[in-house]
Protein backbone atom coordinates (compact mmCIF):
# COMPACT_ATOMS: atom_id res chain seq x y z
CA UNK A 1 0.00 0.00 0.00
CA UNK A 2 1.22 3.32 -0.83
CA UNK A 3 2.44 5.63 1.88
CA UNK A 4 -0.03 8.50 1.47
CA UNK A 5 1.90 10.91 4.69
CA UNK A 6 3.69 13.09 2.59
CA UNK A 7 0.44 14.41 1.58
CA UNK A 8 -0.88 14.85 4.62
CA UNK A 9 0.33 18.71 5.19
CA UNK A 10 -1.07 19.36 2.05
CA UNK A 11 -3.95 17.75 2.30
CA UNK A 12 -4.78 19.81 5.37
CA UNK A 13 -3.25 23.03 3.26
CA UNK A 14 -5.39 22.84 0.77
CA UNK A 15 -7.73 23.10 3.03
CA UNK A 16 -6.78 26.45 3.45
CA UNK A 17 -5.81 27.33 0.12
CA UNK A 18 -2.13 27.61 1.16
CA UNK A 19 -0.71 25.40 -1.75
CA UNK A 20 1.38 26.59 -4.34
CA UNK A 21 0.37 25.88 -7.64
CA UNK A 22 2.85 23.00 -8.14
CA UNK A 23 1.40 21.09 -5.03
CA UNK A 24 -1.86 22.10 -6.07
CA UNK A 25 -1.69 20.26 -9.12
CA UNK A 26 0.56 17.53 -7.74
CA UNK A 27 -2.12 16.69 -4.89
CA UNK A 28 -5.24 16.50 -7.02
CA UNK A 29 -3.11 13.99 -9.39
CA UNK A 30 -2.89 11.74 -6.18
CA UNK A 31 -6.46 12.45 -5.37
CA UNK A 32 -7.59 11.19 -8.35
CA UNK A 33 -6.18 8.00 -7.80
CA UNK A 34 -6.40 7.57 -4.11
CA UNK A 35 -9.59 6.74 -2.09
CA UNK A 36 -8.20 6.75 1.39
CA UNK A 37 -6.59 10.27 1.14
CA UNK A 38 -9.81 11.60 -0.60
CA UNK A 39 -11.52 10.10 2.44
CA UNK A 40 -8.28 11.81 4.53
CA UNK A 41 -9.44 14.92 2.86
CA UNK A 42 -13.05 15.05 3.33
CA UNK A 43 -12.40 13.81 7.10
CA UNK A 44 -10.13 17.01 7.69
CA UNK A 45 -12.48 19.13 5.76
CA UNK A 46 -15.40 18.25 8.33
CA UNK A 47 -13.24 18.97 11.16
CA UNK A 48 -11.99 22.42 9.88
CA UNK A 49 -16.22 23.23 9.11
CA UNK A 50 -17.11 21.70 12.41
CA UNK A 51 -14.70 24.43 14.56
CA UNK A 52 -16.57 26.80 12.98
CA UNK A 53 -18.69 29.12 15.04
CA UNK A 54 -20.70 32.39 15.61
CA UNK A 55 -19.15 33.32 18.90
CA UNK A 56 -20.97 36.13 20.92
CA UNK A 57 -19.56 39.59 21.18
CA UNK A 58 -17.82 40.65 24.33
CA UNK A 59 -20.19 42.35 26.97
CA UNK A 60 -20.18 46.47 27.43
CA UNK A 61 -18.55 46.09 30.82
CA UNK A 62 -15.44 44.67 28.99
CA UNK A 63 -14.35 47.75 28.00
CA UNK A 64 -16.04 49.56 30.69
CA UNK A 65 -14.20 47.89 32.95
CA UNK A 66 -10.38 47.81 30.88
CA UNK A 67 -10.73 51.59 31.27
CA UNK A 68 -12.15 51.94 34.52
CA UNK A 69 -9.12 50.08 35.19
CA UNK A 70 -6.62 52.15 33.27
CA UNK A 71 -7.94 54.80 35.06
CA UNK A 72 -6.55 54.07 37.75
CA UNK A 73 -3.45 53.32 37.57
CA UNK A 74 -3.02 56.33 35.05
CA UNK A 75 -2.44 58.46 38.42
CA UNK A 76 0.84 56.98 38.80
CA UNK A 77 3.00 57.27 35.91
CA UNK A 78 3.54 60.64 33.95
CA UNK A 79 5.61 59.14 31.20
CA UNK A 80 5.72 55.53 30.42
CA UNK A 81 9.26 55.87 30.03
CA UNK A 82 9.16 57.03 34.09
CA UNK A 83 9.00 53.72 35.41
CA UNK A 84 10.78 52.53 38.66
CA UNK A 85 13.59 50.78 37.79
CA UNK A 86 15.74 48.59 40.36
CA UNK A 87 19.00 47.52 38.90
CA UNK A 88 20.74 44.53 40.68
CA UNK A 89 18.93 45.05 43.94
CA UNK A 90 18.71 41.87 44.45
CA UNK A 91 17.21 41.00 47.88
CA UNK A 92 15.16 43.31 48.27
CA UNK A 93 14.51 41.17 50.76
CA UNK A 94 12.48 39.70 52.86
CA UNK A 95 9.56 39.54 54.68
CA UNK A 96 6.56 41.07 55.85
CA UNK A 97 3.68 42.86 57.77
CA UNK A 98 2.53 40.91 60.77
CA UNK A 99 -0.91 41.67 60.00
CA UNK A 100 -3.24 38.75 59.00
CA UNK A 101 -6.54 39.51 59.24
CA UNK A 102 -8.35 35.84 60.02
CA UNK A 103 -11.71 34.82 58.74
CA UNK A 104 -13.48 36.61 61.50
CA UNK A 105 -11.51 39.29 61.98
CA UNK A 106 -11.03 39.06 65.68
CA UNK A 107 -7.54 36.98 65.63
CA UNK A 108 -5.32 39.63 64.34
CA UNK A 109 -1.98 39.73 65.44
CA UNK A 110 -0.33 42.28 66.81
CA UNK A 111 1.10 44.87 63.81
CA UNK A 112 4.27 46.40 65.03
CA UNK A 113 4.12 44.37 68.39
CA UNK A 114 7.59 43.00 67.37
CA UNK A 115 10.80 45.06 66.32
CA UNK A 116 12.01 44.30 62.94
CA UNK A 117 14.59 41.75 62.08
CA UNK A 118 17.55 42.74 61.11
CA UNK A 119 16.75 42.55 57.64
CA UNK A 120 19.13 42.98 54.92
CA UNK A 121 18.27 46.38 52.86
CA UNK A 122 20.30 46.59 49.60
CA UNK A 123 21.04 49.96 48.59
CA UNK A 124 19.47 50.70 45.48
CA UNK A 125 22.06 51.00 42.63
CA UNK A 126 22.20 54.04 40.84
CA UNK A 127 19.76 54.67 38.27
CA UNK A 128 16.42 54.82 39.69
CA UNK A 129 14.10 56.69 38.20
CA UNK A 130 10.91 57.85 39.48
CA UNK A 131 6.93 57.78 38.78
CA UNK A 132 5.32 60.36 38.72
CA UNK A 133 4.46 62.57 42.31
CA UNK A 134 1.20 61.63 43.15
CA UNK A 135 1.46 60.59 46.65
CA UNK A 136 -0.92 58.41 48.13
CA UNK A 137 -2.96 60.78 50.34
CA UNK A 138 -6.63 60.64 51.10
CA UNK A 139 -7.82 57.78 53.20
CA UNK A 140 -11.29 56.64 52.70
CA UNK A 141 -14.01 57.42 55.17
CA UNK A 142 -14.25 54.36 56.70
CA UNK A 143 -10.01 53.38 57.20
CA UNK A 144 -9.97 55.75 60.15
CA UNK A 145 -13.05 54.22 62.18
CA UNK A 146 -11.78 50.90 61.87
CA UNK A 147 -8.04 51.78 62.37
CA UNK A 148 -8.90 53.09 65.70
CA UNK A 149 -11.44 50.37 66.62
CA UNK A 150 -9.58 47.24 66.97
CA UNK A 151 -5.72 47.28 68.54
CA UNK A 152 -3.99 46.23 65.85
CA UNK A 153 -4.75 46.97 62.26
CA UNK A 154 -5.50 43.88 60.01
CA UNK A 155 -3.09 45.54 57.26
CA UNK A 156 -1.62 48.95 58.27
CA UNK A 157 -1.22 50.77 61.04
CA UNK A 158 -1.79 54.78 60.76
CA UNK A 159 2.12 55.08 61.35
CA UNK A 160 2.82 52.85 58.79
CA UNK A 161 0.95 54.05 55.90
CA UNK A 162 2.61 57.64 56.88
CA UNK A 163 5.66 56.27 56.63
CA UNK A 164 4.81 55.11 53.15
CA UNK A 165 3.05 57.89 51.75
CA UNK A 166 5.44 60.33 52.82
CA UNK A 167 2.72 61.68 55.30
CA UNK A 168 -0.21 63.44 55.23
CA UNK A 169 -2.51 60.39 55.22
CA UNK A 170 -4.07 57.80 57.97
CA UNK A 171 -3.98 54.20 57.82
CA UNK A 172 -6.08 52.43 55.40
CA UNK A 173 -6.36 48.77 55.23
CA UNK A 174 -9.39 46.73 55.51
CA UNK A 175 -12.20 46.82 58.61
CA UNK A 176 -10.96 44.60 60.97
CA UNK A 177 -14.21 42.44 61.09
CA UNK A 178 -14.10 42.92 57.14
CA UNK A 179 -13.67 38.85 56.11
CA UNK A 180 -10.87 38.45 53.39
CA UNK A 181 -13.99 37.35 50.68
CA UNK A 182 -15.80 40.41 51.47
CA UNK A 183 -15.44 43.53 50.04
CA UNK A 184 -15.07 46.80 52.37
CA UNK A 185 -18.26 49.07 52.02
CA UNK A 186 -18.49 50.37 48.82
CA UNK A 187 -17.83 54.07 48.20
CA UNK A 188 -14.09 54.73 48.07
CA UNK A 189 -14.34 58.68 47.06
CA UNK A 190 -12.97 59.69 43.94
CA UNK A 191 -10.08 61.53 45.18
CA UNK A 192 -9.15 58.40 46.98
CA UNK A 193 -8.66 56.76 43.85
CA UNK A 194 -6.73 59.81 42.05
CA UNK A 195 -4.53 59.56 44.75
CA UNK A 196 -3.18 56.40 44.13
CA UNK A 197 -5.48 54.11 46.62
CA UNK A 198 -7.64 51.13 45.52
CA UNK A 199 -9.20 48.69 46.69
CA UNK A 200 -9.12 44.55 46.26
CA UNK A 201 -12.69 43.45 45.75
CA UNK A 202 -12.12 39.70 46.72
CA UNK A 203 -10.65 40.57 50.10
CA UNK A 204 -11.41 43.90 50.80
CA UNK A 205 -8.05 44.89 51.53
CA UNK A 206 -6.96 48.14 50.35
CA UNK A 207 -4.34 48.71 48.38
CA UNK A 208 -2.05 52.10 47.84
CA UNK A 209 -1.06 51.74 44.65
CA UNK A 210 1.73 53.82 44.61
CA UNK A 211 4.59 56.07 42.48
CA UNK A 212 6.91 56.03 44.84
CA UNK A 213 10.43 54.69 43.76
CA UNK A 214 10.17 51.35 45.34
CA UNK A 215 13.12 51.31 46.82
CA UNK A 216 12.28 54.03 49.10
CA UNK A 217 9.11 52.48 49.94
CA UNK A 218 10.88 49.36 51.12
CA UNK A 219 13.15 51.45 53.40
CA UNK A 220 10.35 53.54 54.85
CA UNK A 221 8.32 50.51 55.52
CA UNK A 222 10.84 49.11 57.42
CA UNK A 223 12.16 51.96 59.11
CA UNK A 224 8.27 52.35 60.45
CA UNK A 225 8.91 49.17 62.80
CA UNK A 226 5.80 47.92 61.25
CA UNK A 227 7.42 45.94 58.60
CA UNK A 228 9.29 43.23 58.77
CA UNK A 229 10.45 43.55 55.24
CA UNK A 230 9.27 43.51 51.40
CA UNK A 231 7.83 40.89 49.01
CA UNK A 232 7.92 40.68 45.75
CA UNK A 233 5.21 40.04 43.68
CA UNK A 234 4.85 40.33 39.80
CA UNK A 235 2.45 39.57 37.34
CA UNK A 236 2.59 40.24 33.24
CA UNK A 237 5.91 38.37 32.99
CA UNK A 238 8.51 37.46 30.29
CA UNK A 239 7.87 34.37 29.34
CA UNK A 240 8.23 31.06 31.37
CA UNK A 241 8.29 32.78 34.68
CA UNK A 242 5.43 31.95 37.19
CA UNK A 243 3.34 35.02 37.78
CA UNK A 244 3.60 35.25 41.38
CA UNK A 245 6.90 34.70 42.73
CA UNK A 246 6.55 35.35 46.39
CA UNK A 247 7.59 32.63 48.12
CA UNK A 248 5.60 33.31 51.13
CA UNK A 249 4.56 30.89 53.78
CA UNK A 250 1.42 31.96 56.00
CA UNK A 251 2.35 32.38 59.37
CA UNK A 252 0.50 29.73 62.00
CA UNK A 253 -0.67 31.67 65.11
CA UNK A 254 2.42 32.31 66.63
CA UNK A 255 4.74 31.69 64.17
CA UNK A 256 6.53 34.41 62.63
CA UNK A 257 5.77 35.93 59.07
CA UNK A 258 8.62 34.55 56.71
CA UNK A 259 9.10 35.26 53.62
CA UNK A 260 11.80 34.88 51.26
CA UNK A 261 11.88 36.24 47.84
CA UNK A 262 12.27 33.75 45.44
CA UNK A 263 15.06 32.74 43.26
CA UNK A 264 12.55 33.60 40.38
CA UNK A 265 11.59 37.40 41.44
CA UNK A 266 15.43 37.57 41.82
CA UNK A 267 16.21 36.86 38.63
CA UNK A 268 13.53 39.57 37.36
CA UNK A 269 15.15 41.98 39.81
CA UNK A 270 18.50 41.63 38.51
CA UNK A 271 17.94 41.30 35.30
CA UNK A 272 17.09 45.17 36.16
CA UNK A 273 13.28 44.62 35.06
CA UNK A 274 10.95 47.64 35.68
CA UNK A 275 8.01 47.67 38.40
CA UNK A 276 5.32 49.33 37.95
CA UNK A 277 3.50 49.56 41.05
CA UNK A 278 3.29 48.68 44.54
CA UNK A 279 0.77 47.46 46.77
CA UNK A 280 0.94 47.03 50.69
CA UNK A 281 -1.70 44.34 51.42
CA UNK A 282 -1.74 41.31 49.22
CA UNK A 283 -4.23 40.17 47.10
CA UNK A 284 -4.74 36.61 48.81
CA UNK A 285 -3.96 36.81 52.36
CA UNK A 286 -4.26 40.40 53.48
CA UNK A 287 -0.64 41.16 54.19
CA UNK A 288 2.57 42.58 53.13
CA UNK A 289 4.15 45.31 50.77
CA UNK A 290 4.70 43.87 47.32
CA UNK A 291 5.79 45.61 44.79
CA UNK A 292 5.17 44.55 41.17
CA UNK A 293 7.28 44.27 38.51
CA UNK A 294 6.53 45.36 34.88
CA UNK A 295 6.24 42.42 32.66
CA UNK A 296 9.03 42.65 29.78
CA UNK A 297 7.33 43.04 26.15
CA UNK A 298 7.18 39.70 24.44
CA UNK B 1 -7.82 50.93 11.31
CA UNK B 2 -4.74 51.38 9.37
CA UNK B 3 -1.23 51.14 10.83
CA UNK B 4 -0.88 54.84 10.67
CA UNK B 5 -4.34 55.41 12.31
CA UNK B 6 -2.87 52.88 15.00
CA UNK B 7 0.67 54.08 15.64
CA UNK B 8 -0.88 57.45 16.04
CA UNK B 9 -3.18 56.30 18.79
CA UNK B 10 -0.28 54.45 20.48
CA UNK B 11 1.73 57.26 20.71
CA UNK B 12 -1.29 59.43 21.99
CA UNK B 13 -1.42 57.47 24.99
CA UNK B 14 1.80 56.82 25.48
CA UNK B 15 2.18 60.60 25.85
CA UNK B 16 -0.72 60.30 28.43
CA UNK B 17 -3.92 60.19 26.28
CA UNK B 18 -5.24 57.66 28.67
CA UNK B 19 -8.47 57.85 26.90
CA UNK B 20 -6.82 56.99 23.51
CA UNK B 21 -6.21 53.63 24.63
CA UNK B 22 -10.27 53.16 24.17
CA UNK B 23 -9.83 52.95 20.00
CA UNK B 24 -7.45 50.13 20.51
CA UNK B 25 -9.90 48.01 22.88
CA UNK B 26 -12.59 48.82 20.46
CA UNK B 27 -10.99 47.55 17.81
CA UNK B 28 -9.32 43.85 19.06
CA UNK B 29 -11.69 43.37 21.71
CA UNK B 30 -13.76 40.80 20.04
CA UNK B 31 -10.95 38.45 18.93
CA UNK B 32 -9.23 38.63 22.04
CA UNK B 33 -12.67 37.93 23.67
CA UNK B 34 -13.21 34.98 21.47
CA UNK B 35 -9.87 34.01 21.21
CA UNK B 36 -9.97 33.50 25.69
CA UNK B 37 -13.55 32.30 24.95
CA UNK B 38 -12.56 29.33 23.03
CA UNK B 39 -9.46 28.80 24.79
CA UNK B 40 -11.05 28.82 28.14
CA UNK B 41 -14.42 27.51 27.70
CA UNK B 42 -15.73 30.07 29.89
CA UNK B 43 -17.50 32.96 30.04
CA UNK B 44 -16.44 34.35 33.11
CA UNK B 45 -12.66 33.14 32.55
CA UNK B 46 -12.30 34.69 28.57
CA UNK B 47 -13.58 38.05 30.55
CA UNK B 48 -11.05 38.13 33.09
CA UNK B 49 -8.78 37.18 30.73
CA UNK B 50 -9.55 39.73 27.84
CA UNK B 51 -9.73 42.43 30.72
CA UNK B 52 -6.08 41.24 31.65
CA UNK B 53 -4.71 41.12 28.32
CA UNK B 54 -5.33 44.90 27.35
CA UNK B 55 -4.33 46.14 30.81
CA UNK B 56 -1.13 44.63 30.13
CA UNK B 57 -0.91 45.64 26.70
CA UNK B 58 -1.80 48.86 28.44
CA UNK B 59 0.83 48.80 30.74
CA UNK B 60 3.66 47.88 28.23
CA UNK B 61 2.58 50.03 25.68
CA UNK B 62 6.02 52.18 26.12
CA UNK B 63 7.49 49.39 25.19
CA UNK B 64 5.94 48.03 22.10
CA UNK B 65 8.44 48.73 18.89
CA UNK B 66 5.97 48.66 16.03
CA UNK B 67 7.33 46.07 14.11
CA UNK B 68 4.70 43.68 14.33
CA UNK B 69 1.23 45.51 13.95
CA UNK B 70 0.16 46.08 17.41
CA UNK B 71 -2.85 43.08 16.40
CA UNK B 72 0.09 40.50 16.71
CA UNK B 73 1.51 41.71 19.80
CA UNK B 74 -1.96 41.96 21.83
CA UNK B 75 -3.35 38.02 20.29
CA UNK B 76 0.43 37.12 21.37
CA UNK B 77 -0.67 38.36 24.55
CA UNK B 78 -3.99 36.76 25.05
CA UNK B 79 -2.70 33.67 23.92
CA UNK B 80 0.17 33.41 25.88
CA UNK B 81 -2.00 34.58 28.97
CA UNK B 82 -4.60 31.88 28.27
CA UNK B 83 -1.99 29.14 27.88
CA UNK B 84 -0.70 30.12 31.12
CA UNK B 85 -4.44 30.01 32.80
CA UNK B 86 -4.71 26.67 31.43
CA UNK B 87 -1.21 25.30 32.70
CA UNK B 88 -2.08 26.70 36.04
CA UNK B 89 -5.54 24.79 36.01
CA UNK B 90 -3.87 21.79 35.21
CA UNK B 91 -1.53 21.93 37.50
CA UNK B 92 -4.33 21.70 40.36
CA UNK B 93 -5.77 18.98 38.64
CA UNK B 94 -8.85 20.81 37.13
CA UNK B 95 -8.58 19.73 33.79
CA UNK B 96 -7.29 16.95 32.28
CA UNK B 97 -5.73 17.17 28.64
CA UNK B 98 -5.02 14.07 26.86
CA UNK B 99 -1.31 14.68 25.14
CA UNK B 100 0.36 12.03 23.27
CA UNK B 101 3.75 12.00 22.14
CA UNK B 102 4.53 13.97 19.47
CA UNK B 103 6.64 11.91 17.94
CA UNK B 104 3.49 8.92 18.04
CA UNK B 105 0.27 8.93 17.10
CA UNK B 106 -0.18 12.56 16.57
CA UNK B 107 -0.20 13.37 12.79
CA UNK B 108 -1.03 10.08 11.49
CA UNK B 109 -3.97 9.26 10.28
CA UNK B 110 -6.72 6.92 11.90
CA UNK B 111 -6.50 3.71 10.84
CA UNK B 112 -9.81 3.13 9.54
CA UNK B 113 -10.64 6.45 7.86
CA UNK B 114 -14.65 7.00 7.83
CA UNK B 115 -16.48 7.76 4.71
CA UNK B 116 -18.04 10.85 4.92
CA UNK B 117 -18.17 11.54 1.54
CA UNK B 118 -21.75 10.40 0.65
CA UNK B 119 -22.91 11.00 3.93
CA UNK B 120 -25.99 13.81 3.52
CA UNK B 121 -26.37 15.18 6.59
CA UNK B 122 -29.20 17.25 7.27
CA UNK B 123 -29.29 20.00 9.12
CA UNK B 124 -29.35 18.73 12.76
CA UNK B 125 -26.49 15.98 11.73
CA UNK B 126 -23.97 19.08 10.72
CA UNK B 127 -25.22 21.01 14.05
CA UNK B 128 -24.26 17.78 15.93
CA UNK B 129 -21.24 16.98 14.29
CA UNK B 130 -20.28 20.62 14.97
CA UNK B 131 -20.67 20.24 18.84
CA UNK B 132 -18.56 17.10 19.03
CA UNK B 133 -15.76 18.45 17.11
CA UNK B 134 -15.92 21.61 19.06
CA UNK B 135 -16.03 19.38 22.27
CA UNK B 136 -12.72 17.53 21.06
CA UNK B 137 -11.27 21.03 20.62
CA UNK B 138 -11.25 21.01 24.60
CA UNK B 139 -9.11 17.45 24.55
CA UNK B 140 -6.45 18.70 22.69
CA UNK B 141 -3.05 20.23 23.81
CA UNK B 142 -3.16 23.76 24.73
CA UNK B 143 -1.09 24.86 21.72
CA UNK B 144 -2.56 22.84 19.54
CA UNK B 145 -6.26 23.91 20.34
CA UNK B 146 -4.78 27.38 20.06
CA UNK B 147 -3.63 27.19 16.78
CA UNK B 148 -7.22 25.87 15.39
CA UNK B 149 -8.89 28.69 17.26
CA UNK B 150 -7.16 30.89 15.45
CA UNK B 151 -7.10 29.41 12.27
CA UNK B 152 -10.56 27.85 11.83
CA UNK B 153 -12.90 29.77 14.39
CA UNK B 154 -11.26 33.33 14.19
CA UNK B 155 -9.85 32.80 10.53
CA UNK B 156 -6.88 34.12 10.81
CA UNK B 157 -4.76 33.83 8.02
CA UNK B 158 -1.09 31.40 8.24
CA UNK B 159 0.64 34.66 7.85
CA UNK B 160 -1.65 36.72 10.61
CA UNK B 161 -1.04 33.65 12.90
CA UNK B 162 3.01 33.33 12.09
CA UNK B 163 3.21 37.04 13.29
CA UNK B 164 1.11 36.67 16.57
CA UNK B 165 2.71 33.65 17.50
CA UNK B 166 6.23 34.41 16.41
CA UNK B 167 6.73 31.44 14.24
CA UNK B 168 7.39 30.38 10.50
CA UNK B 169 4.81 30.59 7.57
CA UNK B 170 6.22 26.52 7.50
CA UNK B 171 5.66 25.55 10.87
CA UNK B 172 1.98 27.00 10.74
CA UNK B 173 1.17 24.99 7.86
CA UNK B 174 2.83 21.98 10.18
CA UNK B 175 1.41 22.86 13.24
CA UNK B 176 -2.17 23.46 11.81
CA UNK B 177 -2.37 20.62 10.60
CA UNK B 178 -1.37 18.13 13.35
CA UNK B 179 -4.02 19.82 15.04
CA UNK B 180 -6.56 18.91 12.80
CA UNK B 181 -4.92 15.57 12.33
CA UNK B 182 -4.97 14.99 16.13
CA UNK B 183 -8.61 16.01 16.44
CA UNK B 184 -9.59 13.86 13.90
CA UNK B 185 -8.14 10.90 15.46
CA UNK B 186 -9.86 11.97 18.75
CA UNK B 187 -13.17 12.28 16.96
CA UNK B 188 -12.43 8.96 14.99
CA UNK B 189 -11.61 6.85 18.22
CA UNK B 190 -14.79 8.06 19.83
CA UNK B 191 -16.87 6.83 17.60
CA UNK B 192 -18.14 9.88 16.24
CA UNK B 193 -17.68 9.33 12.77
CA UNK B 194 -19.84 5.40 12.45
CA UNK B 195 -22.08 4.53 10.31
CA UNK B 196 -25.59 4.24 11.80
CA UNK B 197 -28.13 2.33 10.46
CA UNK B 198 -31.44 3.67 9.66
CA UNK B 199 -32.73 1.56 12.45
CA UNK B 200 -30.14 2.63 14.95
CA UNK B 201 -31.11 6.00 14.24
CA UNK B 202 -34.73 5.49 15.12
CA UNK B 203 -33.82 3.63 18.21
CA UNK B 204 -31.33 7.04 18.94
CA UNK B 205 -34.78 9.00 18.29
Amino acid sequence: MQDCSKYDIMISARLDGMLSKKEARELEKHLAECAECRKYLQLLETVKDGLREDLPDPPETLREGIMYKIGLEKGRKRHFGAIGRWTAIAAVLCIVTIGVVKLNGSGVMGAGAAAPEAAPVIEANSAVRYASDNVVEAPREGELESSKMAAPAPTLSAQAFDALSGGGSKAGGAAPDTEPGESADGGIPDAAYENGMREEPENGSVYAVGSLPGYDVARAALDSGDYRGVCLFYDCLPEGLPDRSWQTKIPEDGEEARWELSAEALTVLESGAEWNEFYYGDLDSGLGLVIVIAGEEE
Amino acid sequence: MTREEEAKIIRAVVDGNTNAFEDLVLEYQKQVYHITLKMTGSEEDAFDLSQETFLKAYRTLGSFRGEASFGSWLYRMAANLCIDFLRKKKRYGSEKIISLDEDEEEGRRPLELPDLRYEPQSALEKKETGERVRAGLAKLPHEQRLILVLRDVEGFSYQEIADALKIELGTVKSRIYRARAHLAQLLTEDGNFLKKTASEETERR
